[in-house]
């Protein structure tokens, strides 16, 4: 034992080097063939910018979105003739409610006024022998996404129609939230796809350039399976290959998302003002880009597995 | 140290490589595998170190039973075992001393040691001023010597040698069956493939014949000369 480990590392140091030996394996590649190298990395980087500017714009507009400054409402109009009281037991009973920021009375008279500054028609309005304007109560709601908005108000609007029999009419200011959820769940599910076949593009470009790195290395695959090298010895240098090919190709991806958000968010920006959200100026938070990186390595590593997973079983 | 028992290998495709083949070399044992191409030699060499699994029969290396051996273990039964091919299939981008080295490395040696056992490797076939040599700019005989410094750098209790003087002249031959003859007698077992039926001739071992797959003989080689 004593002269065992005077000529052989301790385990865990021929497992470190083992593996700094497997690390190092695809750079010695890649230096013999550094134009097909750059190209793949290339390549796969262009396949992975499109969903990671896509994503992290999607994900910022909906943020925005979230902020707006215009905050969605539901008017609850009173019959002729209800009483201040019922009206303020109304109020009163949404002021609880979940995402309520806030209620405001108008009364009948407020009512007429605002509709004669507005659309200019004193004359029609003081022709009438009564004020045809009937009270109302709007609300407001505030909530984390377009979707949760367009749900409170629909919940408001259906407990207080089932608490009172003094309604006129309830008016939900919910169409252009409607259409915007809409666009947000299409622009989602687009996203979704794009990174489902962006990834399985990544993860068969990797899988095919680690089995044709296989092929240049068989002899020295059969060579190591007769001097006594293990399964995952062999496997270790395609593993790091595939590997280091996903965070390289994370790290130009990084860039080349970077240089499209320069493009995108400008106009993303203007569809935001329109409807009166703020966004920011978008651009690769630290957090994301560490799930770039995550995310292309893990992707690397599956067609590196996908490559060796049969051909080297055969060793042994 | 070898043992094979009805030992018998069919391909897929229907031939029969090894007809159920029995013999037994002990420790420290040095033998010739003689017959023609075909018969049978490579392929026993591939059962020996688990290259390949038998069809049926048993057969023990070393104190093991290969038809029970897992997957997992056939790595460390190679590390036993220095094997020896016709085409040594050498690593064209590594030097001559880091292709000696791999079975070292591979086993977790200490970088000094791998130093002090390959240049021995080295030379004792012979090329130690070449170890900084890569493999393109050596003759097929070099070739040869650094397959064989790579299968005794780790000094394996078995070599199998298969066809190792194919490439190499009479003269030359003759020192690498020396060179052979000395691992035995620090009590390597030694199995050799061979056709030269002379080299087999002039040293007194054991000769296994192989034909069409079936075991024929066990004569010592210096009955051959009668």
């Amino acid at each position: 034992m004593a002269k065992s480990s005077r000529l052989h590392y301790s385990p865990l140091m021929h497992w470190v080097s083992s593996h700094a030996r497997a690390f190092l394996q695809p750079f010695r590649d890649w230096w013999q063939r550094p134009v097909e190298m750059l190209m793949t990395v290339l390549l796969l980087a262009m396949t992975l910018s499109l969903p990671i500017a896509l994503g992290l714009l999607v994900q910022n507009v909906k943020g925005a979105f979230a902020h707006l400054h215009t905050e969605p409402t539901v008017t609850f109009y009173f019959k002729p003739g209800t009483s201040a009281d019922a009206i303020q037991a109304v109020e009163a009973r949404v002021a609880h409610m979940p995402g309520v920021t806030k209620s405001q009375f108008i009364s009948a008279e407020e009512g007429r006024l605002e509709f004669e500054k507005t659309l200019h028609v004193d004359t029609v309005l003081s022709a009438l022998s009564a004020n045809p304007i009937p009270a109302a109560l709007v609300v407001s709601v505030r909530s984390h996404t377009v979707d949760d908005s367009a749900i409170l108000l629909a919940n408001i609007a259906q407990d207080v129609k089932d608490h009172t029999h003094a309604l006129l009419q309830v008016s939900m200011d919910t169409v252009w939230l409607k259409r915007l959820s809409h666009v947000l769940h299409l622009v989602d599910r687009l996203l979704w796809l794009f990174i489902l076949l962006f990834g399985a593009t990544v993860t068969l470009v990797v899988s095919n350039t680690v089995r044709l790195n296989l092929r240049r290395h068989e002899i020295d695959i059969q060579v190591l399976g007769w001097v006594g090298a293990t399964l995952a010895y062999i496997r270790r240098p395609f593993l790091y290959h595939g590997i280091l090919l996903g965070v390289w190709s994370g790290i130009v991806a990084w860039l080349i998302a970077e240089w499209m958000l320069m493009i995108l968010t400008p106009v993303a920006r203007e569809l935001t003002y329109s409807y009166q959200a703020e966004l920011a100026w978008v651009h690769v938070s630290s957090t994301a880009l560490f799930f770039i990186l995550t995310g292309s390595g893990l992707l690397g590593l599956l067609g590196a597995l996908i490559a060796i997973w049969r051909p080297l079983r055969e060793v042994f | 140290m070898i043992q094979f028992q009805h030992v018998t290998k069919a391909y897929e495709n229907g031939s029969i490589a090894l007809d159920c083949v029995s013999f037994e070399l002990g420790a420290g044992e040095m033998a010739f595998l003689t017959g023609h191409s075909g018969a049978g030699k490579t392929t026993l060499f591939k059962l020996i170190a688990s290259i390949e699994r038998p069809t049926s029969g048993q057969i023990y290396v070393d104190g093991l039973s290969l038809t029970r051996l897992s997957t997992r273990s056939i790595p460390f039964l190679r590390r036993r075992i220095g094997l020896i091919f016709q085409d040594p299939q050498l690593l064209r981008h590594r030097t001559v001393f880091d292709n000696v080295a791999l079975p070292l490395v591979i086993s977790g040696f200490k970088a000094s040691e791998i130093k002090r056992r390959v240049h021995a490797a080295l030379d004792k076939v012979g090329l130690l001023d070449k170890e900084k040599c890569l493999p393109s700019t050596l003759s097929s005989g070099e070739h040869q010597r650094i397959g064989i410094a790579r299968a005794v750098v780790h000094r394996p209790h078995i070599l199998l040698a298969d066809e190792p003087t194919g490439n190499l002249d009479p003269d030359l031959a003759l020192d690498i069956m020396r060179l052979f003859e000395a691992f035995y007698r620090v009590g390597v077992t030694v199995l050799i493939a061979t056709h030269d039926l002379s080299l087999v001739a002039r040293l007194k071992h054991r000769n296994l014949i192989l034909r069409n797959g079936q075991l024929t003989g066990g004569l010592l080689g210096g009955l051959l000369d009668g």
